[in-house]
């Protein structure tokens, strides 16, 4: 009794903390394992064929752009990426409101239509209509 | 005058402790079972003009992959199974994103795109990855 009320007199009273330190490093390691970056990913919106669009009158067609495996295809022109880019540019310069209907070959990859997309959102075109070419 | 056997050598630890602990709260925060809808291992196709978009809020991811091989969050689906789940949502505006892995044909992509439309949604978007 006289040792422990010596002992109570002298010193501070400690929280045993090294249980605890064990897990909180347990849980550090344990996220800094499973943390990853999260990706930026960009998402580019598009239409759909509406199905309210009566058969066989179609909206005046501005601008249509045909992906095909190998190359692009603008009012039957084919033509590169930076080529359809500067034609579309051109073309819509007075009014990017337009209407972009692009029809995609089903062997085209879809590498090449976010390509195209990606242009047309760099040219701050808006009206993007997305068509399947069925040869 | 104490005895050099009594005295214990103690390290410092508060300060690393807190920044322990504001790491660990770091980590807690980051982590959120949204990442978990999106299928890593796919390979968006690049782009370069297009703005990061907030992967945060309410929409339905569909990640797909060659085969066709369709997910959403963790659940596999078929085009049969997709439409149904996409028919059960009431908001018809939610937007769909559409992860489609950047090799992929588009006549792969392309079912997915109908089940889609064919569910009566109209807000797609194409997910790429952002490079700029």
């Amino acid at each position: 009794m006289a040792h422990r009320s010596k002992e109570m007199k002298g010193d501070r009273t400690e929280v045993p903390m090294s249980a605890m330190i064990d897990i909180v490093f347990l849980l550090l390691v344990y996220f800094i394992l499973t943390f990853k970056i999260e990706p930026l990913e960009a998402h580019m919106t598009v239409n759909l064929p509406s199905p309210s669009t009566v058969p066989g009158q179609p909206p005046p067609v501005l601008l249509e752009v045909k992906i095909l495996p190998d190359r692009y295809v603008l009012n039957g022109v084919g033509l590169t990426l930076d080529t359809i880019e500067r034609s579309i540019d051109d073309l819509t310069r007075d009014d990017r409101s337009q209407t972009l209907i692009i029809k995609v070959g089903l062997e085209a990859k879809q590498h090449q239509l976010i390509s195209l997309l990606d242009r047309c959102e760099k040219l701050d075109l808006e009206n993007l209509n997305i068509l399947t070419l069925k040869y | 005058m104490r005895k050099a056997s009594d005295l214990e050598i103690e390290t410092p630890i508060t300060s690393m402790i807190d920044i322990v602990f504001l790491l660990i709260i770091f980590f807690v925060v980051t982590s959120t079972i949204q990442k978990e809808a999106i299928d890593r291992d796919l390979q968006l196709a690049k782009s370069h003009y297009t703005d990061p978009a907030d992967l945060e809020g309410s929409k339905v991811i569909i990640n797909v992959r060659s085969g066709p091989s369709i997910s959403v969050g963790m659940q596999r689906l078929d085009l049969h199974n997709l439409k149904i789940m996409l028919r059960k949502l009431k908001n018809k505006e939610t937007p769909i994103v559409i992860r489609a892995d950047g090799g992929m044909t588009y006549r792969e992509v392309d079912l997915v795109m109908a089940a889609v439309g064919e569910s009566g949604m109209s807000r797609i978007r194409l997910a790429a990855s952002a490079e700029n």
